[in-house]
């Protein structure tokens, strides 16, 4: 089994178009020219929710 | 230990059941992971046409608490031999007996349109029905990025064109990222349609 404390993960936003993903060993730094930061924060939480539980997402 | 595989059994019996009863698995969903999530969240739908009978073995099989399962508490399965479903049944000549012919059901079976958002995430919902998601999946299967999922399976949820910086002194690169339902992340050099890597959603616990 995984444990969700390793599983840990931030999408954290600057504005419309900056985002960092955060994860436990590494931190992405990502512009998206779109200005949909927060859909990519919202698909990949989600995401991760599903697959490691409610708590997985840090807030 | 025993009690374990007696109601691991049991479990796997009703799912059987419930398959060959009606063709389908009880908790098929579009990926592994949410197949997963509703068989943690027991949450069963049988079509209309499942018989009564049946449905009724099948709830008491496909129970959580493992030796809450019908029969759990007994070797010779008397609870399950008993049960209204194998009214009829002559347990004691029964390898020995005719099997009855095998035949289709009167009329198919309907089954809901299957709703996902106990799963927690409403837009699944639009993609859940099997058709949708392969139409979909084979849509994805001829753009540039089909190559990076796995075949007939993995479904992008989430693709665009973002610039991942590597510091802040250079202006970063260009890459499409997809989120898609396995779930993962990747990146792909959209020039050279190349993938570049992979966004780990958790630390293994070996590494």
């Amino acid at each position: 089994m995984i444990d969700s404390r390793d599983a840990s993960l931030a999408v954290e936003i600057k504005d419309a178009s900056s985002f960092n993903i955060v994860t436990p060993n590494r931190t992405y730094v990502l512009v998206d020219p779109s200005n949909t930061a927060h859909e990519w924060k919202a698909v990949i939480e989600a995401r991760h929710r599903l697959m490691f539980g409610e708590n997985s997402v840090l807030t | 230990m025993n009690d374990g595989c007696i109601s691991g059994d049991l479990y796997s019996y009703g799912v059987s059941v419930y398959q060959m009863i009606c063709g389908r698995t009880p908790f098929t969903a579009p990926s592994q992971w949410l197949t997963f999530e509703r068989i943690r969240s027991g949450k069963l739908s049988f079509p209309i046409g499942f018989p009564e009978d049946a449905e009724d073995l099948v709830r008491q099989l496909l129970v959580a608490t493992e030796n809450s399962r019908l029969g759990a508490d007994d070797i010779e399965l008397t609870a399950v031999k008993e049960h209204p479903f194998f009214l009829g049944i002559d347990w004691d000549s029964i390898s020995s007996s005719t099997p009855p012919t095998l035949r289709a059901p009167d009329s198919p079976f309907i089954f809901e349109i299957e709703h996902t958002d106990d799963l927690s995430d409403a837009a699944l919902e639009r993609v859940t029905q099997d058709e949708e998601r392969r139409r979909v999946i084979a849509k994805q299967a001829r753009t540039p990025w089909g190559q990076f999922l796995i075949p007939k399976s993995e479904m992008i949820v989430k693709q665009g064109l973002l610039i991942k910086r590597a510091g802040i002194w250079n202006n970063g690169r260009k890459r499409m990222f997809l989120v898609t339902d396995l779930p993962r992340i990747i990146y792909v050099d959209p020039e050279k349609t190349v993938l570049k890597g992979e966004i780990p959603w958790y630390v293994r616990p070996n590494e």
